[in-house]
């Protein structure tokens, strides 16, 4: 059975379109995510101990997405998990600008940091937005 | 209002309304499959309709062709008759 499970994912890495790509990025997300090199006391001595489960659960995200490369259905599950994630910070990040835009001038790092969340947000968006046409078109066919 | 209060408003509208999007996306979608299935049905029974005509009119081509066979023959040999009566006709007139 692992045998077979792992046979999937050779086979959906080597002859599926956009999932080898995604099996790359997920992996580099992993290798950077923060739960790994950094604890739960270093963020809460910086007072953020809520980016940590951000982190953390973008780490669930990203196993997931290792785990169930090959079934799209469970996939589009995850990257959709993702995408919820990443439309969190990224409407946090917004948010917070806003609240204090009166008090802190919007800086360059400010611009940089919300083009590239936005940008993290869109990717996952058309990522999603893919698997859930491939599932579409494949049920239709089926009909 | 609190700001993860917000952030979590936000991300949900946000939520909904590309989950709606994605709906109305599948519902156009669904729906022009339909159509083009519907068409597709359609020149499917005019194909067949018109493969049913052909055939009736390669086998009305058929008794047609034997028909005229069978006239050219008849012809032909009327053509005999008439050139022999005509040859007939003549040698009376000159005796």
């Amino acid at each position: 059975m692992i045998r077979k499970y792992f046979k999937k994912i050779k086979e959906t890495l080597l002859y599926f379109d956009f999932q080898p790509l995604l099996f790359f990025w997920v992996v580099s997300d992993i290798l950077n995510n923060q739960v790994l090199w950094t604890t739960l006391d270093y963020w809460t001595k910086e007072g953020q101990p809520y980016t940590y489960w951000l982190y953390f659960s973008y780490l669930i995200g990203s196993v997931g997405m290792i785990l169930f490369l090959h079934n799209s259905k469970w996939l589009s599950r995850f990257v959709g998990y993702h995408l919820i994630l990443t439309l969190f910070a990224t409407i946090r990040y917004v948010v917070n600008i806003y609240q204090t835009i009166g008090t802190e001038p919007l800086t360059l790092v400010d611009i940089k940091n919300l083009a590239i969340t936005f940008w993290y947000a869109f990717m996952w968006a058309w990522i999603l937005f893919k698997l859930k046409r491939e599932m579409l078109n494949k049920s239709m066919r089926y009909e | 209002m609190n700001e993860n209060l917000i952030t979590v408003i936000i991300t949900a509208i946000t939520v909904l309304g590309g989950a709606g999007a994605w709906k109305f996306y599948e519902f156009i979608i669904r729906n022009k499959a339909l159509k083009n299935k519907e068409n597709l049905a359609e020149q499917n029974i005019y194909r067949e309709d018109l493969k049913q005509r052909v055939e009736k009119l390669e086998t009305d081509k058929d008794v047609c062709n034997g028909s005229l066979l069978e006239m050219s023959v008849e012809l032909a040999s009327i053509k005999v008759r008439i050139e022999f009566v005509e040859k007939e006709n003549d040698r009376l007139k000159y005796r």
